[in-house]
C-alpha cells in the first residue's frame, strides 16, 4: 500500500501539468495559475484521505482548484482577468501552426460561460452530467454551451483559413 | 435522430458513442464527415490548450509540501513513483531538450528564475533520504556534503536531475545535479536575482546558484568532493 506522501507525489508528477493548463485558461495569468495550482495541492494534501479512487483524482483536483479560485475572488473581489495572449505568445514556439495561434485567440475571445465547460470537458475529462453538477446548471444548458463553444471556435478557425487563402 | 440533432450532439460531445449517434453515423455519410471534422477540431483545441508548463512546478509543489512544519519520511516510495512518472510528465511538455552548452545554460536559468524556492533553514534532509533521491539519477553523495535542507527530483532541460538546497554562511544555495548535461567547460552566469556556475563533473554537470553574497565556490568544491557516480 502506498503511503500518503507517495500518493501525493504521484498526483503532483502526473497531474500538475494539466492542472496548470486548466488554471491558466481559467484565470488568464501564468503566475496566478501557478499559485492556484500550489494552493490546490496544499489543500489536496490536507484532504488526501478522502480521495478513494486514483482514477477520480484529476476531477477531484480540478474541483478543488475551482473552489480555491472562487475563494480568491471572494477574498479580493478581483476583476476577472482576460487571458493574456501577449505574454503567452512569448512562450509559444514559432513553429506553431497558425491554426493553434488562431485557436488561442478564439479561446481567449470565448466568454467564460462557454470556455469553462469546454475546459472541464477537454482537460478535466468531465462528462456533460458532471459539468452540469460542477457548474450548477442543467445538462441541457451545458450541452448548449458546449455546442456554441465549438461552433465559435470552428468559425474562428474557418475565418483564419479564409484570410490565409485570400492573402 | 435527425441530422440536426446529430450535429448538435456531436458539437457538444464529439466523443459520444451513444447508440443513437452510432446508428445515425452508420447511415449518413454527411454526418459521418461532420463528426470527423469536429473530432479534428477537438484535436486542434487540445493542442492549443497545451501551453508550456513551468518545468519547476512539480518540484515547487513537493518542496512546499515537504517544508510544512510536520516532517514525513515517505520518500522511499515517493521517489520510486516519481521516477515512474518522469516519462508521463515528459510527454506534453513543450520544453526543449537541452543538448548544447547554450541550451543547458538557458535551461538552468529558466529553472532557477521560475523556481524561486524558499526552504525552511531548520529543515534537514536525512542523508539516507538524500541518497534515495540521488541514486535514481545514478548519483551518490557522501556525508561530507553536510546539511541539506531540501532535495527534490526535478527536470531541467527536459532531463532528469535533482534540486538540492544547501544553506551556507551567505544564505541558501541551490545545487542542481544534472547527470545528462555534458559540457566542455565551466560556465559562469548571472540572472536578475542570482549568480551561478555550471561545472562539468565526471558524469554530467552540477550548477550552483545563489544570491550575490552566496558562497558559490566553496559550495561547489564541497559538492565536487562529496559527489560520486554509480
Ligand atoms: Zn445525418
Amino acid at each position: 500500500m502506498w503511503d500518503k506522501k507517495s500518493r501525493f507525489t504521484m498526483l503532483v508528477e502526473a497531474l500538475s501539468p494539466d492542472l496548470y493548463r486548466y488554471a491558466y485558461w481559467l484565470v488568464g495569468d501564468q503566475d496566478i495559475a501557478e499559485d492556484l495550482v500550489q494552493e490546490t495541492y496544499m489543500r489536496a494534501w490536507r484532504s488526501l484521505d478522502s480521495l478513494r479512487e486514483a482514477g477520480a483524482a484529476k476531477a477531484w483536483l480540478i474541483t478543488t482548484l475551482r473552489r480555491e479560485n472562487a475563494r480568491r475572488f471572494s477574498r479580493k473581489s478581483l476583476e476577472r482577468v482576460d487571458v493574456d495572449v501577449d505574454t503567452l505568445e512569448a512562450t509559444i514556439g514559432s513553429d506553431d501552426k497558425l491554426e493553434v495561434r488562431a485557436l488561442h485567440q478564439a479561446l481567449r475571445d470565448l466568454s467564460t460561460d462557454y470556455r469553462d465547460p469546454l475546459l472541464l470537458q477537454v482537460i478535466g475529462g468531465f462528462n456533460i452530467r458532471e459539468i452540469a453538477e460542477e457548474m450548477n446548471l442543467s445538462t441541457g444548458a451545458v450541452t448548449t454551451r458546449l455546442f456554441r463553444a465549438r461552433q465559435k471556435l470552428r468559425a474562428a478557425l474557418d475565418g483564419e483559413r479564409d484570410s490565409e487563402v485570400s492573402k | 435522430m435527425d441530422c440536426l440533432s446529430f450535429r448538435r450532439s456531436i458539437l457538444a460531445d464529439p466523443g459520444s458513442n451513444d447508440d443513437a449517434i452510432v446508428e445515425h453515423a452508420d447511415g449518413c455519410k454527411h454526418c459521418r464527415d461532420f463528426r470527423a471534422d469536429i473530432r479534428r477540431l477537438d484535436a486542434s483545441i487540445i493542442q492549443a490548450i497545451k501551453i508550456p508548463v513551468p518545468e519547476s512546478l512539480p518540484a515547487k509543489i513537493l518542496l512546499r509540501q515537504s517544508n510544512r512544519p510536520r516532517r514525513a519520511s515517505g520518500w522511499r516510495w515517493a521517489i520510486a513513483i516519481a521516477a515512474c512518472c518522469v516519462v508521463a510528465i515528459g510527454i506534453g511538455l513543450r520544453s526543449e531538450t537541452a543538448e548544447s552548452p547554450a541550451q543547458w545554460l538557458g535551461a538552468v536559468k529558466r529553472y532557477v528564475d521560475r523556481s524561486g524556492i524558499s526552504t525552511d533553514p531548520a529543515a534537514q534532509i536525512a542523508h539516507r533520504d538524500l541518497n534515495e533521491i540521488l541514486n535514481r539519477i545514478g548519483v551518490h553523495m557522501d556525508e561530507s556534503i553536510g546539511t541539506v535542507t531540501a532535495a527534490i527530483p526535478c527536470r531541467i532541460g527536459n532531463r532528469a536531475g535533482a534540486h538540492l538546497v544547501i544553506t551556507g554562511d551567505g544564505g541558501p544555495v541551490t545545487v542542481l545535479i544534472m547527470p545528462e548535461a555534458d559540457l566542455p567547460q565551466i560556465i559562469e552566469f548571472k540572472t536578475a536575482k542570482s549568480t551561478g556556475v555550471i561545472a562539468p563533473c565526471p558524469r554530467g554537470s552540477i550548477a550552483i546558484v545563489g544570491g550575490a553574497t552566496a558562497p558559490i565556490n566553496s559550495i561547489k568544491s564541497k559538492v565536487e568532493k562529496a559527489i560520486s557516480f554509480i
